[in-house]
């Protein structure tokens, strides 16, 4: 049992556990891609209705967890060493090299502070380092990543949504506040070119306003606006239908040339509707005309269009749109794991704004000689410039060694 | 005795009917700083060049460091001149549109790869830490000649060859020039094999051969400084 | 003409040997190339003489594709670890005594390959001499590669995995050689088809607001991710990856520490030394992205000729009928493709008739339901379709499903077929790829 423990701690360590639970669920992905049409839906629905896949899919933040954790713990222990507090920096530097204990180093301080470096000496040790820590962008790739796949299991266990029509006038579904307004501006931002307003007037008073993007949420539901469309007031009749029909129709008819229908219940007739395109653009403007096309079974018996508020007739059938309103088809969902995939994307770019300017033009460089039992331990290590940063460790361990020619060439060494 | 860093054994070379080198037997210990004295045609610039590998010899042996320099293929050759020689010539031939820093770097580039580091402790070990960044038309002739004791060094030769160094230099700086090479000398442990034709010069020598006509005609010993 | 058809595809094969012999020298490892090759063609030639059809291919294709995924498994692994897989110079050390089998598995593959360019479209398998020919030839670069292989400089050793990545891209340049066994076209497919399905599922996954609400401009740059151009770049990218994580690998090595050096000429040899052996070790990916290269362009432009005429332009009649004569300038029932173009209201389809192999004269859309519409050509009995590659057999030709072009209803009016023209307008619009996935945004 004591052996198994850092068994289990190597492994959920491993930077291979991530690489090969990706691969796994690649090569499923590549399975049931043979198999469907729409493979990355399908596998969304069989890890989702796998408990194993989805525990799989877990391990994933379990291992960036344990990874984060251990870097931040080696990149404290190397702040340590640095600031001459820690007794041993093995393992922690590119570079190591065992000197003999009667090399001296305190004298050269000065001449790396002439090179750029900061240093720090104290009795037994001498720390010198330049440039910023990549470690904050580090710190946060994988703090995004963990953000990220600690997401995707979240949103594909727990994701919940069901579609309604939010009509103006009507109260928004599964709540009493009553949709005021539903309007449609032209806005031109950054990368949207409309914006949508709908006016709610909560039950406690006041009022609330729900946009497209990001979503607001209304208890614990995002609202994800769809699609646009109008519910006209439809009043047909018909020679062979007793009593016509009346009522508020939903037809998802915008952008103008989409197409949507209505079949009248009890009756071979359907009725399809489009939205007949204006020079405005009519959801904005509210003129809105209807075109449309009464089908009896698979016969046309009518076509034609009329505006809302008005109405059109032929061959024994007539059909009216006195009054109409605007509607939303909306998405309300509950998804925990959404804020958490959205972290990850800032977590990322933050991570990028980090790392690009201090790679390419201050990256850490460092240096540390410590005086130890077996002798003095000079360590080296460079996140970048590496060649230049080696070639002035390398000046330095010439002046505490000098060569005279005719020894050998190295000196004692001690593996990495 | 020390062993021989340089051994020749009838060594002749030859431009066509004209005998620049008559066969000549020289041993230099190692460690020796050996001058090389002469009128001019005397044959001693062919003796460098011979010893430097940048000419092959005509006729007879020629072990420089252990190898036999007539055997070596061009690319070996070539290596053995990277490796193990340094050259000091009159003319600086210092790129003039590179610092001092840099016609350093040049030198460990063409042996293997630059080291801005190393390059700029050699030349502070010369005395140049102040003038890295200086150009060569910025220099004085002694500071010159210091850049190319330092490019010349740079890689590690057993040997250094120096064909008239000091040649253009005042009295000071050629002062200056020898005790240094002297000092790296000593600390480094190479061989010099300079020639010159002032007395003065081939006096800083442990031994100096006098060559006329392509042969040798006397050595003497010199007294320790 | 056989000859001229299999010459790339043994020069490749050559170039694989070469690299073979360089990296383990010795008789084994060609010995092993050689019989793997003649094993792997008859191997082959056995499978279409007893299973026919397209079984065959699918099964080669396959294993082609297994080693690609074999490929980028080990290209994640070396380009993750900073290429200490690949910091032993040459294929020596710890791979070399699994080298010889490697041979014989890529023999093997190359054989079955080359024996595929050779197979008959109308199906049945090689004849018996011109399979031993083959196995000949086969078995001629492993011969030449002992010799010639102590000429390639030993500095062009290639390490283990830049070895891989060399061996798979000839491979994979050699199947793309063969239409029925590219993978190129039906890796940008599926690329097409992840891409369509991600971006559509980050849309609803992240509430991103739909289509009309963005600016045409910037629609306009995510509209290229539910294009078709998607699937050949992103394809691309995925071929080309392994062969630069391998070169990324190799060129990130880190440089061994010489801080126990005192003298720094020394140092700096070996590091010379060191960083040259590292740039020569590039050499190999750098080959294998030519392959790669070549491969793509084989896989887009095959080098195999299809009838394909150009295409008719006919006109409809007042009450919107296409007639198409049987008997007119071309004989209708002549067993070639038949290819029209209707254009009509600023709308366009293309048609094909053909008559099958059972006596029907069928009439089809240019153009499948799931591919670009590049259109089809025929050789034989089979139809392809340019944008996948699939063969489908005439007699399938007018049934609907898979890649088989859209069937087209037509009738015969006495000597004529008969063709609704706003019929088959509006089944090009409705069905054909490139129109519909347009018009919804790819949803």
């Amino acid at each position: 049992m004591k052996r198994l423990w850092p068994a289990i701690g190597n492994a959920a360590l491993s930077r291979a556990v991530t690489p090969c639970l990706l691969g796994g669920f690649l090569l499923l992905y590549v399975g049931i891609a043979f198999g469907s049409d729409e493979p990355l839906a399908a596998l969304m629905a069989v890890i989702r209705s796998s408990f194993l896949l989805l525990a799989l899919l877990a391990l994933i933040p379990a291992n960036l967890a344990a990874r984060l954790f251990r870097e931040a713990a080696l990149f404290l222990k190397r702040r340590r060493a640095l600031a001459g507090k820690g007794d041993d920096a093995a393992g922690l530097f590119d570079d190591e090299l065992l000197l003999p204990e009667h090399t001296g180093f305190g004298d050269h301080a000065g001449r790396l502070e002439a090179l750029g470096y900061a240093t720090r000496g104290t009795e037994r040790s001498l720390a010198a380092w330049r440039g910023a820590s990549l470690f904050p962008a580090r710190f946060l790739l994988l703090l995004g990543a963990l953000s990220l796949f600690g997401g995707i299991p979240l949103s594909l266990a727990t994701r919940v949504s069901h579609r309604e029509a939010v009509l103006e006038g009507e109260p928004l579904p599964g709540s009493r506040d009553l949709v005021r307004r539903i309007a449609l501006k032209e806005e031109r931002g950054l990368l949207l070119a409309r914006s949508l307003d709908i006016e709610v007037a909560p039950e406690q008073g006041g009022s609330r306003h729900y946009g497209l993007y990001p979503p607001a949420r209304q208890r614990g539901f995002y609202l994800y606006p769809r699609h646009l469309g109008v519910a006209p007031l439809v009043k047909f009749t018909a020679a062979d239908l007793p009593g016509g029909f009346e009522g508020y129709v939903i037809l998802s008819i915008y952008p103008p040339g989409k197409e949507d229908s209505l079949r009248i219940p009890g009756s071979p007739y359907r009725v399809l509707f489009q939205m007949a395109p204006d020079a405005a653009d009519p959801y904005l403007t509210g003129r809105i005309t209807l075109q449309f096309r009464l089908l009896k079974g698979d016969e046309q018996v009518l076509t034609g269009s009329a505006p809302i508020g008005g109405e059109a007739a032929g061959g024994g059938y007539r059909l009216a749109f006195p009054d109409s309103r605007r509607l939303v088809v909306t998405d309300f969902v509950r998804d925990p794991g959404v804020p958490l995939i959205w972290s990850a994307g800032v977590c990322f770019a933050l991570a990028l704004l980090c790392w690009l300017p201090v790679r390419l033009w201050f990256p850490r460089q460092e240096m540390l000689f410590l005086k130890t039992p077996g002798g003095v331990l000079a360590c080296s290590r460079a996140e970048g410039g590496r060649r230049g940063h080696a070639g002035r460790f390398h000046e330095l361990l010439d002046l505490m060694q000098p060569y005279r020619g005719g020894e050998g060439a190295a000196g004692r060494v001690r593996g990495l | 005795m020390a062993a021989a860093i340089i051994e020749t054994n009838g060594l002749t070379r030859s431009y066509g009917e004209i005998c620049a080198l008559k066969p000549l037997d020289l041993t230099v210990p190692e460690g020796e700083w050996l001058s090389v004295m002469g009128h001019s045609g005397s044959g001693k610039s062919t003796l460098l060049n011979l010893l430097g590998g940048l000419d092959r010899p005509s006729g007879g042996s020629l072990r420089v460091g252990g190898r036999d320099l007539s055997a070596l293929s061009e690319d070996a050759l070539a290596r053995f001149r990277r490796d193990f020689v340094g050259i000091i010539f009159q003319q600086h031939h210092l790129i003039p549109y590179l610092s001092a820093l840099e016609n350093v770097m040049m030198a460990q580039y063409f042996h293997s790869v630059p080291d801005e580091a190393e390059a700029r402790h050699a030349l502070e070990r010369v005395g140049l830490g102040h003038r890295l960044k200086n150009r060569p038309g910025e220099l004085s002739g002694g500071e010159q000649q210091r850049v190319c004791i330092a490019r010349a060094i740079i890689n590690g030769p057993r040997l250094l060859l120096g064909d008239e160094p000091t040649g253009n230099l005042d009295h000071k700086s050629t002062v200056m020039v020898l005790e240094l090479l002297n000092e790296l000398r000593n600390e480094e442990r190479f061989n010099i094999v300079m020639v010159t034709h002032n007395q003065e010069v081939a006096a800083w020598g442990d031994r100096t051969i006098h060559m006329d006509d392509g042969a040798l005609l006397r050595e003497e010993r010199k007294v320790d400084r | 003409m056989t000859a001229l058809k299999l010459l790339p595809l043994l020069s490749c094969w050559g170039f694989m040997v070469l690299a073979l012999a360089r990296a383990c020298p010795g008789k084994r490892t060609l010995a092993a190339a050689a019989v793997g090759f003649g094993a792997g063609a008859a191997a082959e030639n056995l499978l279409l003489a007893t299973m026919g059809g397209e079984t065959p291919f699918r099964l080669l294709r396959g294993i082609c594709g297994v080693v690609f995924l074999l490929l980028w498994a080990l290209a994640l692994r070396v380009a993750y670890r900073g290429g200490a897989a690949t910091a032993s110079r040459g294929a020596a050390g710890r791979w070399a005594p699994l080298l010889p089998a490697v041979a014989a598995c890529t023999g093997t593959l190359a054989g079955g390959i080359a024996l595929c360019r050779m197979a008959p479209l109308d199906g049945g398998a090689v004849g018996f001499l011109p399979c031993i020919a083959l196995a000949m030839a086969g078995a001629l670069p492993a011969a030449a590669g002992s010799s010639l292989g102590g000429r390639v400089p030993e500095r062009l050793t290639p390490g283990a995995a830049p070895l891989a990545a060399l061996l798979v891209s000839g491979i994979l340049f050699m199947a793309c050689s063969v239409p029925r066994l590219d993978l190129f076209s039906p890796l940008s497919m599926e690329v097409m088809k992840f891409v369509h399905d991600f971006v559509h599922q980050f849309f609803e996954s992240m509430l991103i607001p739909d289509h009309p609400f963005f600016r045409s401009d910037v629609w306009g740059y995510i509209g290229f991710l539910f294009s078709d151009r998607v699937g050949f770049w992103g394809g691309l990218a995925i071929w080309y990856a392994p062969a630069l994580l391998v070169a990324l690998a190799v060129r990130l090595q880190r440089l061994p520490s010489v801080a126990h050096i005192r003298q720094g000429a020394e140092r700096r040899k070996l590091l010379a030394g060191f960083i040259r052996n590292r740039r020569l070790q590039l050499a190999a990916p750098l080959a294998a992205l030519v392959l790669l290269s070549a491969a793509a362009y084989r896989s887009r432009f095959p080098s195999v000729e299809y009838w394909d005429p150009k295409p008719i332009a006919v006109t409809a009649t007042a009450s919107g009928e296409i007639l198409i004569p049987k008997q007119g300038e071309t004989p209708l029932e002549d067993g070639k493709l038949h290819k029209y173009v209707y254009r009509q209201g600023g709308r366009e389809a293309r048609f094909f008739l053909v008559l099958t192999p059972s006596g029907r004269l069928t009439a089809s859309l240019d153009a499948c339901a799931i591919c670009k519409p590049d259109g089809y050509g025929q050789s034989g009995k089979m139809v392809l379709c340019y944008y996948c590659k699939t063969l489908i057999p005439l007699d399938t030709v007018g049934k609907p499903g898979g890649c088989n072009p859209v069937p087209v209803r037509s009738s015969t009016k006495g000597d004529a077929v008969s063709i609704d023209g706003t019929e088959l307008l509006n089944k090009w619009g409705n069905t054909v790829q490139e129109t519909s996935r347009v018009k919804e945004g790819g949803r």
